[in-house]
């Protein structure tokens, strides 16, 4: 049982919306958050509205979120149900080794999301 | 839109090209307001704390204690949450440690601000230090910050649902595709409620129930106000002194009571007024089934002691004294808690192997220091020594030890556990008090006491020597001294430690150091106790002794009548002498794993022949009556040998303790009167052989010409067709009785092999035991201390002496 590496990011309030900020030493709002192919990422909501992590359309930086019909749970991108104020991601979401399209995910790649609902919000998640 | 084009670009830090300009203008205006991957001041590496094999760059560090005073074991334990340096399988291109920062959930001695960017070395809790006849008054407080980890459930409906803490990557646990045999986890027994938190005192022997040595509890997270949590101790302290205050006074007068039995005996009206409070607000918006308050109040409302509770608990608890003369007849209290070296761990079903591995662990040291007990005793010996730093006109390490004692609590600190082993970057590095090959510093003569806890979740180490020059001795076993015999006949013999044991030894360095000061100590690690054996050189570094310094040797020349180690060990208290005679029908117990190494392995317990099945999915294990002595023939159907992946499932049965009486281990090497393995050319030679194997001589001793079975005289044949004969030979001494059997909580239940002869089906290893069923009465459990299989359904409820009054526990 080795085990896999677990990264927090807390959801906080900024002007009038939210930002990311991985619970890491050193980390500030808005930085991405690295990790590994197998590795778990959470999200825990330190703001006062219902917020939940969602991919863009395209995987791109500014895209759009994607459609709520095209990533089910279970999906490689579903990275939580909604999120309630001071509760945290669920289901677990590991790093999948790739994008749904079947891109492999590798050192350096990113993964864009955006908040449900908020799309102006914007987090990365970077492979290393 | 499509899945795919949900991924339909993968950026790598860059912007998209190939637009015209005008969308290019207004895309850099944009990007002005996103986040960019950029080089960020988050530190993803820190600092290792971890040894190497010739510096004395990491010495061992000390752990923090709670120790009693005037019969109280009072203290507050706080399962807390920081940044700590975890060590990565994976060394290093120069073969360097690696460690990253990791969010982990450990215990703590009292409560302490957290500096989010600061990274610390994973440490075990505090160490407990009691004396027999102490009440343990214990402040619980759960003040992890939820929103650094997933939402865990601890309590849901049976079977598939939301319980468990499920991916979304699309293969992971527990989403198998449907038609996988055998079936995915289900609730309860699958990986679930990682931010509860309980505690087990394992090796004590006390109530299982209430207040107590209570495993079915699970404590939540306290909420938190302005980012603190609300539950502290500041704001329980007086209620709950109170409550201990009546709890040691009603313990104290009689030994056996099991007491509060309900929520209005605790008598903490306030307290319980606030926890009702915070799980109606926890519980808003859940169904029913998991709603914690809903199933608190069932429990309450049919006279029982509700298991759920959130941010703070007391648990108060005696520690039974038993005088040591007064053998197991004699006197209401019947066996007495054994003094020596136990622990303590999270023991909540669903996450027992992530918190353990996290840091939800501690020693538990419990002494007798009278004259003729176990401590003092030793302490006696080396303080009449005449070469004693003491008598020498030196400082005593420590006033309370002539000798340094150390505290080793071994653990493999991981993340998230898997369902299997890993992704085959290595097993996860053993480290002693949160180090990593840590240094352990002796002078030259030097004796000292170490009391080992192997609190790994996973793996067991086999210490087949000390280094070079070292001599040693094993003074217990699991919390229970060797009586004379066994320590004389144990005297420098390899032990294994599985997961879950405890060993006390008494170590002496070299009296003369030479041109080398730096000895590692290597053990083979893993979890087949025959599997170890056989391995020729230990290559795994569990730390380095280095040689340095000064002082009395004691036993600085052959002349010197005095010697380092005691001659002789002291009486075991009479409570512990040798069970004898049963009351009740052997009953057997089968551990069993299928579809090992498949990504989706099952871990099921079967009942006296009946079916294999998980926690809860079958009929407790009841115990009609206490005063009930029972042999139990416990045994491994696991056939890691076909798959060169042996598991030994390490049994351990919660507040009564037992003696081994006789094992089978059909993948055990050959070895000799001192216990090492016989190796011949490097392999070693296997102690048992099958007829239809080989042709066996006429005498039985000796190699055949042709086709020999033997090639030792002690080897033990067995007929590969009949099944009676699988057992040990009856001229097999057993390892582990020397005129008394030793006593053990954690025993390692040989690992299965495929018959030889028929080629299908498999001769199970076991291991035969007897055991007390005294004292106290209520539900408890049994297990495999593999933690991920403990997790995952590989346990047993025990229900011992049930009242129509006891209201047994569900837990989860």
């Amino acid at each position: 049982m080795s085990g896999s590496l677990s990264w927090s990011v807390h959801i906080v309030a900024q002007g009038n919306g939210a930002a990311y900020k991985p619970t890491i030493p050193g980390a500030q709002i808005g930085d991405p958050v690295k990790a590994q192919v197998g590795d778990i990422v959470t999200w825990g909501n330190a703001t006062d509205l219902v917020r939940q992590p969602w991919p863009t359309v395209g995987n791109a930086a500014d895209g759009d979120q994607v459609p709520e019909a095209s990533n089910p749970p279970g999906s490689k991108l579903y990275f939580s149900g909604p999120i309630n104020p001071g509760g945290s991601s669920r289901p677990q979401w590991v790093v999948p080794s790739a994008l749904p399209d079947g891109t492999p995910l590798v050192a350096t790649s990113v993964i864009n999301y955006c908040s449900k609902d908020h799309p102006t919000e914007r987090g990365q998640i970077v492979i290393f | 839109m499509t899945m795919t084009s949900i991924a339909g670009r993968l950026s790598s830090g860059r912007r998209p090209a190939g637009r015209i300009s005008w969308l290019l203008a207004a895309l850099a205006f944009a990007a002005l307001l996103l986040p960019q991957v950029r080089p960020a001041s988050a530190q993803y590496t820190t600092k290792c704390w971890a040894g190497d094999l010739t510096s004395a760059t990491a010495t061992l560090p000390e752990i923090p204690e709670i120790a009693s005073h005037n019969g109280i074991l009072k203290g507050t334990v706080v399962l807390a949450d920081a940044q700590r340096s975890v060590t990565l399988p994976k060394k290093g291109s120069n073969g360097e440690a690696t460690c990253v920062p990791q969010l982990q959930r450990f215990f703590q001695r009292g409560e302490s601000t957290v500096n989010p960017d600061e990274v610390n070395p994973p440490r075990p809790g505090p160490t407990l230090r009691g004396q027999l006849g102490d009440v343990v008054e214990l402040i619980f407080l759960n003040q992890i910050n939820t929103l650094d980890y997933g939402d865990s459930i601890d309590l849901s409906q049976k079977g598939i649902g939301t319980g468990c803490d499920s991916v979304t990557n699309g293969s992971g646990y527990p989403n198998f595709p449907k038609g996988t045999v055998p079936a995915s986890d289900t609730y309860p027994n699958c990986f679930h409620g990682s931010t509860s938190g309980n505690l087990h005192f394992h090796g004590t022997h006390t109530s299982p129930s209430y207040t107590a040595d209570n495993v079915f509890l699970a404590v939540a997270p306290s909420p938190r106000a302005g980012g603190a949590p609300r539950e502290t101790g500041a704001l329980v302290q007086a209620e709950f002194d109170s409550f201990f205050a009546n709890c040691k006074a009603k313990l104290d007068a009689t030994n056996l009571l099991e007491w509060p039995a309900t929520w209005s005996e605790m008598g903490l009206p306030k307290w319980l007024e606030r926890q009702k409070a915070m799980m109606a607000d926890f519980d808003k918006g859940k169904p029913d089934a998991q709603q914690l308050l809903r199933a608190d109040d069932m429990v309450d409302k049919a006279g029982g002691f509700p298991q759920y509770y959130i941010g703070s608990f007391p648990y108060c608890f005696l520690l039974p004294h038993k005088p040591i003369n007064q053998p197991v007849d004699q006197g209401t209290l019947r066996m007495g808690q054994s003094p020596g070296t136990m622990w303590y761990h999270a023991h909540k079903h669903g996450s027992t192997a992530i918190d353990v591995s996290n840091g939800m662990l501690g020693a538990f040291i419990i002494e007798d220091n009278s004259p003729e007990g176990y401590d003092g005793y030793i302490k006696g010996f080396y303080a009449k020594h005449p070469n004693n730093r003491g008598t020498k006109g030196q400082k005593v390490p420590d006033q309370l030890w002539p000798i340094k004692e150390t505290v080793m609590v071994v653990n493999q600190v991981a993340g998230t556990p898997k369902l299997e082993t890993g992704s085959g970057s290595g097993p996860v590095p053993f480290s002693i008090n949160g180090y990593v090959l840590p240094t352990v510093s002796m002078y030259p003569g030097e004796v000292q006491m170490w009391r080992i806890v192997n609190g790994s979740t996973i793996s067991g180490f086999y210490l087949p020597a000390m280094p070079p020059g070292f001599t040693w001795r094993q003074t217990a076993q699991d919390g229970v001294q060797f009586d004379t015999p066994n320590y004389i006949s144990r005297e420098e013999r390899p032990v294994f430690v599985a997961p879950g044991n405890r060993i006390d030894l008494l170590v002496q360095a070299p009296a003369k150091a030479g041109s080398t000061t730096s000895f590692p100590v290597q053990v083979t690690q893993g979890v087949s106790q025959s599997g170890a054996e056989k391995t020729l050189t230990p290559t795994t570094p569990l730390m380095t002794i280095m040689l340095t310094g000064s002082g009395p040797a004691m036993n600085p020349t052959p002349s010197d009548p005095a010697d380092g180690f005691p001659a002789a060990m002291p009486p075991r208290p009479a409570f512990l002498n040798d069970i004898g005679a049963t009351n009740a029908p052997e009953r057997s117990l089968n551990f069993n794993t299928a579809g090992q190494g498949s990504g989706h392995s099952q871990h099921t317990i079967a009942i006296d022949g009946g079916p294999q099945a998980k926690f809860e999915e079958g009929p407790p294990l009841t115990i009609a009556k206490l005063g009930t002595i029972e042999e139990w023939k416990i045994s491994n159907t696991t056939n890691g040998s076909a798959i060169n992946d042996p598991i030994d499932h390490p049994f351990h049965i919660h507040i009564n303790p037992f003696q081994v009486t006789e094992v089978f281990d059909p993948n055990a090497p050959l070895q000799d009167a001192k216990g090492h393995t016989i190796f011949k050319n490097g392999d070693s030679t296997p102690l048992y052989v099958f007829s239809g194997t080989c042709v066996p001589n006429k005498n039985g001793n000796g190699p055949h010409p042709v086709a020999p079975c033997w090639t030792a005289t002690d080897q033990c044949l067995l007929d590969g067709n009949v099944a009676a004969s699988w057992h040990p030979c009856p001229a097999m001494p057993s390892p582990y009785s020397r005129s008394t059997n030793i006593w053990w909580d954690v025993f390692p239940i040989p690992d299965g092999i495929t018959n030889p002869v028929t080629k299908k089906g498999v001769i199970a290893g076991y291991f035969k035991m007897k055991t007390r069923f005294v004292d106290y009465n209520g539900s408890y459990v049994l297990h495999c201390h593999i933690l991920a299989h403990e997790d995952r359904g590989m346990m047993l409820q025990v229900n011992l002496a049930p009242t129509p009054q006891m209201s047994m526990m569900q837990h989860h």
